[in-house]
C-alpha cells in the first residue's frame, strides 16, 4: 500500500520532486492553484493547447493571477508607501512558470555554490556557501538537461564559461536559427572581446518524443508554445504521471499545511467553488515558487524560532539596454525570443571590476548573464509610445498621439529596429529583503497575500554603474544608432515610480542551510524543525546566481528529492537513450 | 511541420499581406497600402450594433479613437500613405465587446487556441480555433466582473466629460476641436489610447482589428501558427530600410531615458488597464479587501 505525498504546486520544483516520489513508492497528489491549460502531456507525442499567438490574451493575466483577485502588495522599505497590484507575478498553471517561459536554461557558476569560500563576506548580505558544491550538482544539471530535451552546441560554450562551470551539457539536439537581433548584438559582443554563444534552451530544435521542431514564430517569452516544440517541467512530470501513481488537481490553492509543529498531517485546500476540505499526507512538499512558498509557510505557522522564512528575497539586478538601428529593422518578432547570451560580465573578476570595487569600497560585485537581441511585440510598442508621448508632449509641434503616433508605429523604434539586452545581474540576499503577510490585503478567497520588502543594496548600485557604458559600448560597437542603456535606479524611480522588482526570477525566503539560526530549510530542503515538511522551488536558494535560474531549481530539486525519498528515478535522465 | 505542408513565402504573403514588409522604404510603402484592401469604407460595416454603448456613446468613443489612432479619413498624413486607423479597425466595437464580455455565452475574455489558421490557405485544418474563447477559471472570472464593472462607469463618465468640454456633443466637434478636448483631458485620453491600441493590435477574434488592417499599418504580419518563420526569415536582414528622421521621431529619440522607462513599466507589468489594481481600476479598495 503506497503512501500518500502531497505537492504543493506543479512547476519546476513541483515536476521533479513529483517524480522522483512516484518513482519511490509514494502515490502523490499535486494541487495547482490556477488552470489547466495543456492537454496531452502526460505521454509522448503531440499536446493540445489554448495558449495562442495572442499578445493581449496575456495582458489579460490568462496565465498569472490576476492583480484585481490575487494582489501582492510592495514596498521598497518598512513602513513604506505601500502598493497594491502586480508584483513580480509567474504563471500560476498546471506546469507553472515553465509554460510561459523561454526556456532559456543556462547553468550557474562554481562560484554561485560556494560564495562565501570563493568571494567571501559582503557588508549587510547574508553570504553562505549553498549546502553542495558545483561538482555535486553537475550530474543533476545534465540529467535536467536531457529531461527538458534541451537545444545547444558544446563546443560553442566559451572557455569564459566553462572555467566556472565545467562539465558536458546535457544538450539532446543542435540549436535551431539564430535571430538576426542576437547575431547583430553578438557582433558588438565580439568587437569588445567578450563571448557570446548559442543560448541553451529547452526548445525542440528538431522533432522530439513526438512533439514536433520549434518553427521560429516568435511568441515565446510570456506566451505558451502553440505547438509544444517547448512544454517546460511538463517533460518531467510526464515521468510522474506514468507511473500510474499521480493525480493533479487544478484551480485548487492550499491554504495551510496541517502540523502539530514537528510532523506535518495533511493540507486544508480550497476547491473551485470556495469550499474547504483537508487531505492527510505522510509527507508535505511546498514548491509554489518563492513568494508563495513563503506565503504558505506563514501561513501555516510552520515553526520560526529565528525569523528565518521570507527573509534574504533575491530577484536579480535586472537592467535594460537597448539599441536601435535607423537602416534595417532586426525583426525580434521572428525566433525563439531571443537566441544568443553572453556570460562574461558575471566574472567578478572581469577587466577593472575588482578595481571599480575598491574604488567604491566594497569587496567585489558582480553582473551577470546578458540575454542579447530581444525587442518588444506590438501592443506593448503601443503601450510605451503612448508613455512616451505623454511624457514628450510638451515639446511644440509633438502632438502625443494621432499622426504622430501612427508615424512612430510604422516606423518602428521601439520593435522592428531595436535590439535589446536583458543584462540578469546578480542579486544578493539581504536580510531586509522579504515576504511577510499582508496585514490588511486578503486575496478573492480570504486569504492573507504576500507583501514584499525589497530594495537593491550597494553590490546592485555599483554593478549597475560598473556595467552600464560597457552596455553602451557593445551596443555602438554593434552599429546601433541610437542606444538607451538602464539608467541607475534612483532615475528609474523618478519617472516610474514604485521600483517594483519584475522579471519572474524570484528566489529566496526558505533558504537552504545546515544551521537554523541562519537559514530556513536543511541541507537537502527540509524546514527546519519539521519531520516531513520539504520546499522545492528557487525559495531554497542561498544565493541568486548570475544566471537564468529555472535549470538550477530544477536540478536542486533532483538532488534534494533523490536524497530524501530515493534513487528510483535514478534512470530517468542518465543517458541520452533514456531521454530520448 | 511537414515539408508539403509548408506554404509558399509568395503564398504566405498573398495570403496575409504582408507585402509591405518587403519593401525599401516609405515610397514604396505608401504605394503597396494604396491597393489593399485595409482602407476599404466602412459601409460594409456599418450594421452592426453596439451591446454596451449607446448609440451616442458609440459615437463620442469611435470619434475620439479616431483622433488618437487617425485613418485616412481622418488625417492628411494617414490619407497619403492610406493607413487605417481606429474606424477602419473597429475599435469602438472592440471596446463595446469588451465592456460587454459577460454578455457572450463564453466571457469575451481570452481568445482561444493554439491558432487562428489565418495565414494557411490550405493545409491541415482550417479551424479558427481562438474564435473559441476560453471559460474562465474562479480566480478570473472574479476579477474581471469587477475591472469590466469598473471600466464601464469610468467610460460612461469619459462620455460626459468629453461632451461637456464640447459644449454638446463631442462627435459633432470639429477635429482641431477634438484634439484639443483630448490634449486637455489626459485620464480620459490614457483610458480610451490604451483600449485602442489593444483594439488596433490585438487578434481580430476580439472584436478589433478587422481583417487584420490594424497590423499591416504597421507592417506586422500577426500571429504566424502554423506557419512560422524560416530560418532563412530569422537570420537574416529584409534588406536596407531606412529611417526617415523627422522632428517627431528625433524628439523621441531625444527622450531614451523616457523610453527606458516606459520599457521598465512594461516589464513590470505597469502599463495598460488590464493590468492596474484595483483602486485604478476604479472602485473602492475596501470593497476588495473585505472579499
Amino acid at each position: 500500500m503506497r503512501e500518500r505525498a502531497i505537492v504543493i504546486g506543479s512547476g519546476a520544483g513541483a515536476s521533479v520532486t513529483s517524480m522522483v516520489l512516484a518513482h519511490n513508492g509514494w502515490d502523490v497528489v499535486v494541487f495547482e492553484k490556477g488552470p489547466r491549460y495543456i492537454d496531452g502531456w502526460e505521454k509522448a507525442g503531440p499536446i493540445k493547447t489554448v495558449f495562442s499567438n495572442d499578445e493581449l490574451k496575456f495582458d489579460r493575466n490568462f496565465d498569472q493571477p490576476d492583480p484585481i483577485s490575487e494582489p501582492r502588495t510592495f514596498q521598497a522599505k518598512k513602513g513604506g508607501d505601500l502598493t497594491v497590484g502586480v508584483v513580480n507575478p509567474l504563471a500560476s498553471v498546471v506546469g507553472g512558470g515553465t509554460t510561459h517561459w523561454d526556456a532559456k536554461i543556462p547553468r550557474f557558476w562554481n562560484i554561485d555554490f560556494a560564495k562565501k569560500s570563493m568571494l567571501g563576506p559582503f557588508p549587510g548580505a547574508d553570504i553562505e556557501d549553498w549546502p553542495f558544491d558545483y561538482e555535486e550538482i553537475a550530474p543533476y544539471y545534465q540529467r535536467i538537461e536531457r529531461l527538458m530535451g534541451a537545444q545547444g552546441d558544446q563546443a560553442a560554450i566559451p572557455e569564459s564559461t566553462l572555467k566556472f562551470a565545467p562539465g558536458k551539457r546535457g544538450f539532446v539536439m543542435p540549436p535551431g536559427p539564430q535571430q538576426l537581433s542576437s547575431l547583430t548584438v553578438a557582433k558588438g559582443c565580439h568587437a569588445l572581446g567578450l563571448h557570446p554563444y548559442p543560448f541553451p534552451m529547452a526548445i525542440n530544435s528538431q522533432h522530439h518524443l513526438g512533439r514536433p521542431a520549434c518553427n521560429d514564430c516568435g511568441q515565446c517569452s510570456d506566451y505558451g508554445c502553440p505547438i509544444g516544440a517547448r512544454i517546460g517541467a511538463l517533460a518531467i512530470m510526464q515521468h510522474a504521471v506514468q507511473t500510474g501513481h499521480v493525480t493533479i488537481h487544478a484551480d485548487t490553492m492550499v491554504d495551510k499545511v496541517i502540523h502539530d509543529g514537528k510532523r506535518a498531517t495533511g493540507v486544508r485546500y480550497i476547491d473551485r467553488r470556495g469550499k474547504r476540505h483537508k487531505m492527510d499526507a505522510k509527507v508535505v512538499v511546498m514548491s509554489c515558487s518563492a513568494i508563495e512558498t513563503s506565503r504558505l509557510a506563514l501561513l501555516s505557522n510552520l515553526p520560526n524560532p529565528h525569523d528565518r522564512i521570507g527573509r534574504d528575497m533575491m530577484f536579480h539586478n535586472f537592467m535594460d539596454g537597448f539599441g536601435i538601428f535607423t537602416a534595417e529593422r532586426m525583426h525580434a518578432y521572428r525566433g525563439r525570443s531571443i537566441t544568443q547570451c553572453c556570460e562574461d560580465f558575471a566574472d567578478p573578476d572581469f577587466l577593472g571590476a575588482r578595481a571599480f570595487a575598491k574604488l567604491n569600497g566594497i569587496p567585489y560585485f558582480r553582473g551577470g548573464i546578458m540575454e542579447i537581441g530581444g525587442s518588444e511585440d506590438v501592443i506593448g510598442e503601443g503601450e510605451e509610445l503612448q508613455f512616451v508621448l505623454d511624457a514628450v508632449g510638451s515639446v511644440p509641434g509633438v502632438q502625443p498621439f494621432g499622426s504622430t503616433f501612427k508615424t512612430l508605429m510604422r516606423t518602428s523604434l521601439l520593435r522592428d529596429r531595436l535590439a535589446g539586452i536583458d543584462f540578469i545581474g546578480e542579486d544578493l540576499p539581504y536580510p531586509t529583503n522579504r515576504v511577510e503577510l499582508d496585514p490588511k490585503v486578503k486575496d478573492y478567497r480570504g486569504v492573507p497575500v504576500p507583501r514584499l520588502t525589497y530594495s537593491q543594496g550597494k553590490h546592485e548600485h555599483i554593478a549597475s554603474l560598473f556595467y552600464i557604458p560597457l552596455i553602451t559600448a557593445l551596443l555602438k560597437a554593434a552599429g546601433a544608432d541610437a542606444i538607451g542603456a538602464a539608467l541607475p535606479e534612483s532615475i528609474v524611480n523618478s519617472l516610474t515610480g514604485a521600483n517594483i522588482p519584475h522579471g519572474a526570477h524570484v528566489m529566496g525566503g526558505m533558504r537552504m542551510g545546515k544551521d537554523p539560526r541562519t537559514s530556513a530549510t536543511d541541507d537537502t530542503g527540509r524546514v527546519h524543525g519539521m519531520e516531513n515538511v520539504f520546499v522545492a522551488d528557487g525559495s531554497v536558494f542561498p544565493s541568486s546566481g548570475a544566471q537564468n535560474p529555472t535549470n538550477t531549481i530544477l536540478s536542486t530539486a533532483l538532488r534534494n528529492a533523490t536524497l530524501n525519498f530515493g534513487h528510483g528515478a535514478d534512470h530517468l535522465g542518465a543517458d541520452e537513450g533514456n531521454a530520448a | 511541420m511537414d515539408d508539403q505542408l509548408k506554404p509558399s513565402r509568395r503564398q504566405v504573403v498573398g495570403a496575409i499581406g504582408v507585402a509591405p514588409l518587403l519593401t525599401l522604404g516609405p515610397t514604396v510603402l505608401r504605394d503597396s497600402h494604396s491597393h489593399h484592401k485595409a482602407a476599404a469604407p466602412e459601409a460594409k460595416h456599418a450594421a452592426k450594433k453596439f451591446r454596451f454603448f449607446t448609440e451616442h456613446e458609440g459615437a463620442v468613443i469611435k470619434a475620439a479613437a479616431a483622433r488618437l489612432v487617425p485613418g485616412p479619413e481622418d488625417d492628411p498624413i494617414e490619407k497619403l500613405y492610406n493607413s487605417p486607423g481606429a474606424t477602419e479597425a473597429g475599435v469602438v466595437y472592440y471596446i463595446d465587446d469588451m465592456l460587454s464580455a459577460f454578455e457572450f455565452k463564453v466571457p469575451k475574455i481570452f481568445a482561444g487556441g493554439p491558432w487562428s489558421n489565418r495565414h494557411l490557405g490550405g493545409y491541415g485544418d482550417h479551424e479558427n480555433y481562438m474564435k473559441h474563447f476560453v471559460p474562465l477559471a474562479p480566480r478570473q472570472e472574479w476579477a474581471w466582473r469587477r475591472r469590466i464593472a469598473g471600466l464601464r462607469k469610468q467610460y460612461r463618465s469619459a462620455v460626459k466629460q468629453l461632451d461637456a468640454a464640447a459644449g454638446g456633443d463631442f462627435s459633432k466637434a470639429s477635429q482641431s476641436t477634438q484634439d484639443q478636448i483630448l490634449t486637455k483631458l489626459g485620464d480620459v485620453r490614457g483610458l480610451i489610447f490604451t483600449n485602442t491600441i489593444e483594439g488596433m493590435y490585438s487578434v481580430p477574434e476580439y472584436g478589433g482589428n478587422r481583417d487584420t488592417v490594424g497590423w499591416q499599418s504597421v507592417l506586422w504580419p500577426g500571429d504566424s501558427q502554423r506557419r512560422g518563420y524560416t530560418a532563412k526569415e530569422v537570420e537574416t536582414s529584409d534588406g536596407l530600410d531606412v529611417v526617415v528622421l523627422t522632428p517627431t521621431l528625433n524628439a523621441v529619440l531625444g527622450e531614451l531615458g523616457v523610453v527606458s522607462a516606459a520599457r521598465r513599466l512594461r516589464r513590470q507589468r505597469s502599463l495598460g488597464v488590464n493590468r492596474r489594481t484595483v483602486n485604478d481600476a476604479g472602485f473602492d479598495k475596501t470593497e476588495h479587501t473585505d472579499a
